[in-house]
């Protein structure tokens, strides 16, 4: 299945996809140390998202953001890609700041056609996901 | 995305690569959220600590930066060791080490050559960078983005530390959100009606706050049925928890807000979608939630979360006097270097340093030398925004009791 959308920042990457239905946040939320979930009080608690394909409706809290996601850039522990609903402010400097391909606002709801453990690939630059399979 | 052609001879490297570099970064940013065109800036407030290498790229050639530029509190590896003897090695934020001194002397040093004004501190909008209606502001800081835009009704969009650094570089930012008068309306409408808001206190007014912003993610709200007599501090602490675990960036309070002087005005004329009837057992419930150590456990009190007002600062001082911290227990007081200034030619700092208070222009939430570094875990607070990050930044190792500024005090004084 393709979906086509919005380039947020460029770039391809693939990779096995691990959808979080509530907005995120870099800090707080990630481990840059791990590429893990850090906070406790998150669902998915302990979850890897190190080389994934993240699906999240959008970002959400602190400025600092990027600060975390440019760590974890150096450390390695960041998506491959991002994929989201649509995107806000600090979520797309994220992308940015750490040089990780994100597209947004796409022909379909991501959350509701990509599965955790699909893979996937994506090409942010021409803004198209491409659901491959398990 | 429309360019002027300076803005295409700064994305061309005609200025040096780090003013490409910032350029390069709002373009992209601009071209992401949907924006037509570039917008100038009159103010950017900025945080210096990030990383080195980050802001030595975005720098790199720089001789001054486009527009007024003020600084964020940040944390002073050498002032703690030297004063307190905390030493920030593998501490971690998020699995973020502090700062290490040689990259802080870096950082000041690009500061310093930019001539960015060193405010240090997250509330610009007391000590002289007083947002006026519809300047384009650019603040890291959700706090003080919310306080400009709602409480001053000047055009503060979301943004990160690191889009604020490129917008100080390049001094101009994306024609998008909150820069867009439409796009300031309120989405949700809040009513407090069913609340005691007669007799609420700024926790009250943060644990009010805490709960609108899960519950708006990204939508601008209106906050109907609050005392027009909302002080400043009251308002600072409604307006900074919302984007702790939201993003609402504009959040207007019907009689006393500057864009909503009814509720007609706030909603831009239309019927609100969503209205959402907040009842004391929601407040109850996220009181629930914050309050995970007991009083008696309590070591350290924190307040400035956002930094204090010379008001909070002679509440304090009246609540501290002829008191002191007990044995191993410890008071940190957030503010300004101007603040303070004020508040020791007034005699209030003196009575609070007396107490043993440490008082510091340092971020005493995120950036808590005690809490993030020396590991002090059960800490309480007057500021929902504080007692939230000490909470999800320390992975939960740091437990939280939720007070007002007097019952905090109380709690490791005598």
């Amino acid at each position: 299945m393709i979906l086509r959308g919005h380039c947020v920042n460029s770039g391809k990457a693939e990779g096995e996809a691990i959808l979080i239905t509530i907005p995120f946040s870099f800090l707080g939320e990630l481990d840059a140390a791990t590429g893990k979930i850090a906070s406790p009080f998150h669902e998915q608690f302990g979850q890897s998202i190190k080389n994934k394909v993240l699906v999240i409706p959008t970002g959400k809290g602190s400025s600092m953001g990027p600060v975390i996601g440019w760590y974890a850039m150096k450390a390695g522990n960041n998506p491959a890609a991002m994929v989201c609903i649509e995107a806000e402010p600090i979520i797309v400097s994220v992308a940015i700041t750490a040089n990780i391909p994100m597209v947004h606002k796409l022909d379909m709801n991501p959350l509701e056609v990509i599965k955790s453990g699909d893979y996937v690939k994506v090409d942010a630059t021409a803004g198209i996901v491409e659901i491959v399979g398990k | 995305m429309y360019l002027t052609d300076e803005e295409k001879r700064m994305l061309e490297g005609e200025y040096g690569r780090g003013t490409q570099k910032a350029m390069d970064f709002l373009k992209r940013l601009g071209e992401a959220l949907g924006a037509e065109k570039m917008v100038r800036v009159t103010s950017a407030h900025i945080f210096s600590t990030v990383p080195t290498e980050f802001l030595e790229q975005m720098t790199e050639g720089v001789m001054k930066t486009r527009t007024l530029v003020s600084l964020m509190p940040c944390f002073d590896p050498i002032y703690w060791r030297e004063k307190y003897n905390i030493v920030s090695q593998e501490e971690t934020v998020g699995g973020v080490s502090l700062a290490s001194e040689s990259d802080y002397v870096k950082n000041i040093a690009i500061m310093k050559k930019l001539n960015v004004l060193p405010t240090y501190s997250c509330t610009p909008y007391i000590i002289g960078i007083v947002p006026r209606r519809n300047d384009v502001c650019v603040w890291a800081g959700t706090s003080g983005q919310n306080v400009a835009n709602s409480l001053f009704g000047a055009r503060a969009p979301r943004h990160s530390v690191a889009t604020s650094v490129a917008s100080a570089i390049a001094g101009i930012i994306p024609y998008q959100g909150l820069l867009i008068p439409e796009n300031r309306y309120a989405e949700l409408l809040i009513n407090t009606r069913e609340l005691d808001v007669a007799n609420f206190t700024v926790t009250d007014y943060g644990t009010l706050g805490y709960y609108v912003g899960r519950i708006a993610g990204t939508r601008n709200v209106v906050f109907d049925g609050l005392p027009n007599t909302v002080t400043l501090e009251q308002a600072k602490y409604l307006v900074s928890p919302l984007t702790v675990d939201g993003a609402c960036t504009m959040c207007h309070i019907v009689g006393v807000t500057p864009e909503a002087p009814t509720l007609e005005v706030a909603l831009g004329g239309k019927k609100c979608k969503e209205v959402i009837n907040v009842r004391s057992k929601d407040l109850q419930e996220i009181r629930d939630m914050f309050n995970t150590a007991s009083s008696n456990e309590v070591r350290l009190a924190v307040f400035g979360c956002p930094h204090l007002t010379i008001v909070e600062l002679r509440e304090l001082a009246a609540f501290l006097k002829g008191r002191r911290a007990k044995e191993g227990n410890y008071l940190m007081v957030g503010v300004s270097n101007p603040t303070y200034a004020l508040a020791k030619d007034a005699g209030y700092a003196d009575i609070i340093e007396k107490a043993g208070a440490i008082v510091t222009n340092c971020c005493v939430s995120g950036l808590n030398p005690l809490v993030h570094i020396s590991g002090v875990s059960f800490v309480a607070s007057n500021s929902a925004r504080a007692i939230r990050f000490f909470r999800t930044q320390t992975a939960g190792r740091c437990r939280t009791y939720f007070a007002d500024m007097e019952e905090c005090t109380k709690l490791v004084t005598s």
